[in-house]
């Protein structure tokens, strides 16, 4: 008997308690589909602009770089800065149209293009690296080159048979990377974001070929060491 | 005080027990010589007068000698061979050289200097050629989190 006193007291006292609670939630007022759409432009403003700023900052960084290599040729890197001053642009104005965009469907469009429209991580930063190491490949065919005609300069001497054929070689392979590196430059500088967007495997095939033609040069070197060794004995 | 008498002691030294007192006035061949007391342990062969017996110690002592030169000669070629090696295995006293043979690259070094300054420009510019794709690299698959791109 006591028991079921006990139970129905304890019952009582914990709805007693969650009165407050339940006057609350109901108190809470409920978000109209205006307010809702207003959050939502300012997270998406928020998280666009922050995106902004993320490539700005990159953007200027790569610019600081390409300004201060004394590497690269004077045309490429006029062009390669010209493209990435252009991207700190256009950014520049993308943030401040976000910022004034009152629409979400307009907000959406905006933030939507600062990747498609500029492609700053996938498409510029390696493309001004790859047109450096495009340029690199000059300096290096040039000094291969520099080291072949000394080579063949040199007077042979008896039983050093092979050293025309490795001179041959080194030849091959030093024409074979420019044949790669040269027009590299000025097709890596020509792609575009929209380029990018219809195949993304655009980078990709360049690094490819680029890879050969560090190969062969690694080949042509191997070829001197070994007129070298074969001169010096 | 300590029983061993020092060299300052006016004590004199005292004869040892069983040493014989010789008169200095007495002639010397006459006095019979005096011997110690005989050992308690006698060689039978000794007192019998016969061969002496083969003895096992110079044996041994022939097996160590032996052993030792061994060991020498093992010492010997083991440093004689770590010569050899270590010249690039040619001993001075076998062949006509006696300094080492310098290498190939080190006679081109002083033989061709234009083509070293040459080689190491190569070599220079193709280490740059490659820490440049390896940076390329790390852009290329740097997103930086944004997978939309």
């Amino acid at each position: 008997m006591n028991k079921r006193i006990l139970v129905r007291a304890a019952t009582a006292a914990v709805l007693f308690a969650a009165l407050p609670l339940s006057a609350v939630a109901v108190s809470t007022p409920t978000p109209t589909p205006s307010a809702a759409q207003a959050q939502r432009l300012t997270n998406l403003k928020s998280k666009g602009t922050a995106e902004i700023d993320r490539r700005l900052a990159n953007l200027n960084s790569a610019l600081g770089k390409l300004n201060a290599s004394t590497k690269l040729t004077a045309a490429n890197k006029a062009t390669l800065a010209k493209q990435i001053q252009d991207e700190i642009a256009g950014l520049t104005a993308l943030k401040a149209k976000l910022a004034a965009d009152t629409e979400l469907a307009t907000a959406r469009t905006d933030v939507a293009s600062i990747v498609s429209d500029y492609r700053v991580y996938a498409l510029m930063l390696p493309k001004a690296r790859l047109v450096s190491s495009a340029d690199r490949f000059a300096v290096a065919e040039d000094k291969l080159q520099t080291l072949h005609d000394k080579l063949a300069a040199k007077p042979l001497k008896d039983g050093a048979n092979d050293v025309a054929e490795k001179l041959a070689d080194m030849q091959a392979k030093i024409t074979a990377a420019k044949t790669i590196s040269d027009p590299l430059t000025a097709q890596l500088l020509a792609i575009q974001p929209t380029d990018y967007n219809a195949n993304h495997a655009t980078l990709v095939q360049y690094r490819a070929s680029l890879k050969t033609a560090q190969d062969d040069l690694k080949a042509a070197r191997d070829d001197a060491k070994s007129v070298i060794a074969t001169l010096g004995r | 005080m300590p029983d061993t008498p020092s060299e300052n002691s006016d004590t004199p030294a005292t004869q040892p027990e069983g040493t014989p007192q010789v008169d200095p006035s007495q002639p010397v061949a006459d006095t019979p010589p005096s011997l110690s007391p005989p050992s308690a342990t006698v060689e039978p062969f000794q007192s019998a007068g016969g061969p002496p017996p083969p003895v096992e110690a110079p044996k041994k002592r022939g097996g160590n000698v032996v052993f030792l030169v061994l060991l020498l000669l093992i010492i010997a070629a083991a440093t004689g061979g770590y010569y050899y090696w270590s010249q690039g295995g040619s001993l001075p006293f076998l062949g006509a050289k006696s300094t080492p043979t310098p290498s190939p690259q080190a006679s081109n070094t002083s033989a061709n200097p234009d083509l070293d300054t040459a080689m190491q420009a190569a070599d220079e510019s193709l280490g740059d050629v490659d820490s440049n794709l390896a940076n390329a690299d790390t852009v290329l698959g740097d997103k930086q989190g944004d997978l939309s791109e």
